[in-house]
Order: C-alpha cells, then structure tokens, then sequence
C-alpha cells in the first residue's frame, strides 16, 4: 500500500522507498517502522514520525513510498 | 541566474588558513559563523536560510584564517545547488572543516560526519543545540563520540556562545595536521546503520514530559488545531504590526512631529529665508526638512520596527516551516510548494531579500512564481506603513479590503502564472524544526540590523523622492505635465491630477506611491483606488535590480510591465465599478 493512502493509527513499515537523496539523508529508508503524525488538507503533504523529528512528504514522493501495516503482537510500542 | 556562479569561488589570500563551516541544514552554523566572525549574517530556524555562502575572518585563529559558511548539506552526494557549492569548496585546500552537529537529531547528523571524516582534511565537530537536546532528556557521551568519530568534539551552545573559544583553539590545533584515520575507509560504507551504532552507543535517552512548546510544535501540524493557530498567528502579528504601530505613532512619533520638529524647522528656515520657491522646497508642502523626517521616521519607521520584531520572532521559533507544511496543499494551486511561504512573508518586509531567499527553492518556476507574486501584490512594510497613515486613520475596513486584494490578486496571479509558465513543482519533503523560543539577544541584534538597514535604504532615496516632488510642485511643473497622465489618472482612476506625482515617485520607493496621497484631501474611493494602484504598482528600484541579478533583464522588464498593466486595470475597474454603482 503506497504512504499517502495508509490511514491505520498503528505502525508501519517502509517497504520500498523511490531513489531520492534527500529521502535517504532525512532518514525514511526502507525498514523503518514509525507512524502517521497527520495529513494536511487539499491534497498536502502526510507527516510522519523520524525518530524524534517528524518529516513532511508531498503526495507525489508519498505515493511512491510503499508501506506495510506492522501486525502489534504484544509488542510495546 | 548565471551571475552568480562568480560567487561560487571565494578569494583567499596567499597563506592564509582556510576553514569551512559544514553541516546539516538548520543546525546553527550561520549562528556560529556571526560568533567567530563577528560578521552578521541572516539566521533563522529553518533550512535554507544561507543560500550561497559568506566568508569572514575567524576571530583569534592563527594568521587571521578564513572562515567560510557553507550551505546546509545532507550528504556529499552533490544532490542539491547547496550540495554542489559544498563540494565545490571542499576541493580547495582546506586546513580544516569545523561541522556543526545537531545533538537533538544525532543519528542523521552523523551521516554527514561519516562522509567527512573519510577526508583528508582534519575535521573538529561542533555539537550543537546541547541544551535543547539536554532539556528533551537526550544525554551524549562525549568522549565515546570523538573516540568512534576519531575526530575532536565540542560540545557547544552557539546562540549564548558556550564552548566558541575551545572549538576556535581546537580548529587551530588540528589545522594542517594530516589525519591518518584509515580504519574508517576500510569497513563497510553503510553510514545508515554505522550512524545508528554510534547514536545506540553514545546517546541515552531519558523520557521527559513535552514542554508546552513541544506540545505546541505537534499541534501546529495537524489541520486541527493546526489551522486555527496559523489563524490565530496571523491575527496576533496583524495586531502588533497594525496596533502597536499606531499606538507608537500616536504618543510618541507625532506629537513629536507637530508639537516639536515642525515648528522648529519653520521657525529656523523663517529666519533665513522668506516665503517663496526655497521656502517651500524646505518645509513646504513637500518641504524636505519636513518630509524626509515626517514620512520615513514619523509615519513609516513605527511599522517597520514592530514588524520586523514579529517577523523575526516566527523566524527563529521555527514556525515558518510549520506554517509551509499546513498551506502546501494551497499553494500547490499555484505552482508553488508550501516551503515557498517563508519568502511570501518575507516580502511583507522588503521584495529584496525575498527573491533572493527564493534561491532555496527547487524550481525555477517556483522562483519565478514568487518572485513575481512578490513583486506585484505584496506590499513592503514601508508600504503597508503607509497604508495604515492613508488608510487607517479614516476606514479600517478599506485596510482590511486593501489586503484582500493582495490576498485575490496573488492568488489569482498564481493560478495564471502556474498555467504559462512551464515547468513542475516539486513535491515538498522537508523536517519540521524543532519549536523553539526565540533567543533575546540574537532578537534585539536581528531587528536592530534590520532597522538600521531599512534607515541607510530609505532615507537618501526617500530625500531624492521628496525633493522631486518639492521642485515639481513649486515650479509648476507637475501642474503642466498632468495634462498628459489625465486619461488615466482622472479619467480612468478617478483620482486628482495632483496624484500622478505619487506614481513618478513609487518608481523610487514603494511607499512614496502612497504618502503623498496623504497631502491630497480624498474621498474613500480615491484613497482606496489608489492604495489598490500603489500596491500592484512597478517595484522599486532595488526589487528591479534584484529582479535582474536574479533572472535576466527580459524577465525584469516583462514582470514590470505587468505589474503597470494590472495596477491600472485593477484601480480602473475598482473605480469604473463603484462610480457606476454609486450613480445608479
């Protein structure tokens, strides 16, 4: 499921990231598990959680970003 | 656009040290630059602030070394203008490299540390914002840092100035010292996960409740309360801006003005000369002794103040970036991403630096998009000052309607431009900036600078203006040349003729486009027609000379003729239309 479409409040994992250096230098690399801060109105960026920073994406680069629901299992968040 | 790749090589002199200033954006580098340098340069808490780079002597380094203030960079990998300057300087030949690290954002930081402790060149870091980071609960271990580092490092609170001297007397030492740390090279290249060892080695983390700004921070970036904070803000500034400057003209500026500086200077000139021509050039009607105090300081200076206390407030709390990533979706309507906001409001301050500023931007189109936006119907703070001299005193609501106007015609003009001119608009990726509260003195430093600056800029050519005008009106020559600006000026416009010299004199200044409608008695259309046409009127001379350094001339001349074009139509039909109404 692309990011700019994943409406769960629990956490994700980044699956597949589109070739971008600035992607990789804020840190949403493949792997990561974080979640949605929020969505700005009128088809503006989806932010999410960067370790203790939180990273904004514009629809386009967010619709490329491929994410996976991560199932929480007893797992402390 | 060409012109300024003179700027990419700065000019050493023979033997002198070399030092550059790296690091992430938006970690304090310029902040630290001003501190060794004593130089001032703009700093504020949000990437891009530095959009080329600034050169200065290091205060106490051996043999008066250089200091250069490289663009924020991420990486090495030449992905950015910002990038490719850093690269570009890099292979000069470098004593050193001081790299400013962000302790609250370690672990990204440190991927850029990797990349330059690979070098030849020695590196000392500076870590900064220790602080803010101590007050999130993030502890650093020091000295496990410099030993996996293989690299000095300071820790530093630049904005008070804590630990400067030990990183200029550090830089000093490792200059010129060819560091032979091989063991980096030689492991594996994946500074993602070596960074992440680092920060799991050196970094404890200890759970701290939010502050209220933290709290505040994560509000601002949802659409509610989002949305009615940057409302709220918007409301907040106005009021300062509007308010307290005319609370400040009110008690202090003009009593000053009509009990004390006007009579004096009457009461001088009379005793030198008698009425006449000299008379009045002097303290006429547009007497220059008069008006070169009245208009700049009396009437202007309140505003320009108060909003540059405001503006630089936003800038260095971090909210300027919030405030982009809530509007993105907006501005994307007209071709420009939400990051674009910060030179938008800038331009309340003065087009200038914000067509520079829009340098951050990715795209040329964006460039463009502002920059023209800009030009045509933001109006400067000198502007809007007098705006609220013309306006203010008679119908806060025709003020009010003034800004919407801007707010239509930008948004109008956005939609057009976004149209013709080709090109794409990137899609925003940005970090949110920590939410910080402002350092006073870095404050009181930035608007002191501003304010001085906005003195030196508008009081020559605002003299030259007046001057114009004074011999215009006392030799009779503006009566005569008004025979020529009548069908536009009275017939389409509606306004006296006397009011063409406030369109020969906006040429110099924005602001001189209005005041002197203040000496013509208006009625409400006419102030506000002519508001209208003062707004979207030509830049000034310093916006078309920044438009051409910028661009190119054709660009300058084709954004200057369009705003003459709107500025007349616009005011036309204003004033086409309410007549009409009126006469029904």
């Amino acid at each position: 499921m692309s990011l700019y479409k994943y409406k769960g409040k629990n956490r994700f994992i980044i699956k597949e990231v589109p070739n971008n250096q600035l992607l990789t230098s804020l840190g949403v690399t493949v792997g990561l598990v974080t979640t949605i801060v929020s969505k700005m109105p009128l088809g503006g960026p989806i932010l999410i959680h960067v370790g203790k920073r939180q990273v904004a994406l514009g629809k386009e680069i967010a619709d490329h970003i491929i994410v996976d629901e991560v199932k929480e299992i007893g797992l402390p968040s | 656009m060409d012109c300024h790749h003179e700027e990419i090589k700065p000019s050493f002199q023979d033997g002198q040290q070399k030092f550059l200033l790296m690091g992430n954006p938006n970690v304090g580098k310029s902040v630290i630059f001003s501190r060794l340098t004593g130089k001032q340069v703009l700093t504020a808490n949000y990437a891009g602030t530095t959009v080329s780079f600034a050169s200065g002597e290091m205060i106490g380094s051996k043999g008066k070394g250089m200091l250069i203030d490289v663009p924020g960079t991420y990486s090495l990998q030449a992905s950015s203008q910002a990038e490719e300057v850093a690269i570009t300087l890099l292979k000069e030949d470098v004593d050193a490299i001081i790299c400013v690290l962000d302790a609250t954002n370690l672990e990204r930081n440190l991927l850029l540390a990797l990349d330059l402790v690979k070098l030849k060149t020695p590196v000392v870091f500076a870590l900064n914002l220790i602080d803010i980071a101590e007050r999130k609960g993030i502890t650093i271990d020091i000295h496990k840092l410099e030993a996996l580092l293989e690299a000095p490092v300071i820790p530093t609170i630049a904005i008070r100035n804590v630990g400067l001297n030990k990183l200029v007397s550090t830089c000093n030492k490792i200059a010129r010292m060819t560091s032979e740390k091989k063991t980096l090279e030689e492991e594996s290249i994946d500074h993602v996960k070596k960074a992440r060892d680092i920060v799991t080695a050196v970094e404890t983390v200890e759970d701290r409740s939010p502050t209220f700004f933290d709290k505040l921070g994560d509000w601002a970036m949802v659409p509610f309360p989002g949305i009615p904070i940057a409302l709220v803000m918007l409301i907040l500034s106005l009021a300062v801006v509007v308010g307290g400057g005319k609370g400040l003209r009110a008690i202090i500026f003009l009593p000053f003005l009509n009990d004390v500086y006007t009579p004096f200077m009457t009461w001088v000139v009379s005793h030198f000369v008698t009425e006449g021509v000299i008379y009045g050039l002097l303290v006429g009607e547009f007497g220059v002794l008069i008006k070169a105090f009245e208009w700049p300081i009396a009437l202007i200076l309140p505003y320009v103040f108060l909003f540059y206390i405001v503006l630089s407030i936003l800038e260095d709390s971090g909210y300027l970036p919030r405030l982009g990533v809530l509007m993105d979706g907006l501005l994307r309507k007209i071709g420009v991403q939400g990051n674009t906001i910060i030179p938008f409001i800038m331009g309340y301050g003065c087009a200038v630096p914000a067509i520079i500023g829009t340098r951050a931007a990715t795209t040329k189109k964006e460039r463009l998009v502002v920059a023209t936006l800009v030009t045509l119907a933001i109006p400067c703070t000198a502007q809007t000052g007098a705006f609220i001299a013309l306006l203010g005193d008679h119908s806060m609501i025709l003020l009010i309607l003034v800004f919407l106007v801007s707010f239509v015609v930008i948004f109008i003009g956005g939609l057009i431009l976004n149209k013709i001119i080709k090109g794409k608009v990137d899609p925003i990726l940005i970090e949110v900036p920590n939410l910080l509260v402002p350092n006073g003195r870095t404050l009181l430093k930035k608007f002191g600078y501003r304010t001085k600056h906005f003195m030196i800029e508008a009081e020559i050519p605002m003299i030259i203006g007046i001057l114009i005008a004074a011999v215009a009106i006392e030799t009779g020559l503006l009566s005569s040349t008004g025979e020529y600006v009548k069908p536009i000026v009275v017939d389409w416009l509606g306004l006296p003729e006397e009011a063409s010299i406030a369109l020969v004199l906006g040429i110099i200044r924005r602001e001189l486009g209005v005041l002197p409608l203040l000496q013509l008695d208006l009625s409400l259309l006419q102030m506000f027609v002519g508001s209208v046409v003062a707004l979207l009127y030509l830049p000034c001379m310093s916006v078309f000379a920044v438009l051409m350094k910028e661009f190119r001339l054709k660009v300058a001349l084709l954004i200057t003729l369009s705003t003459i074009v709107f500025a007349f139509l616009i005011g036309g039909i204003i004033n086409q239309t309410v007549t009409f109404l009126l006469n029904l």
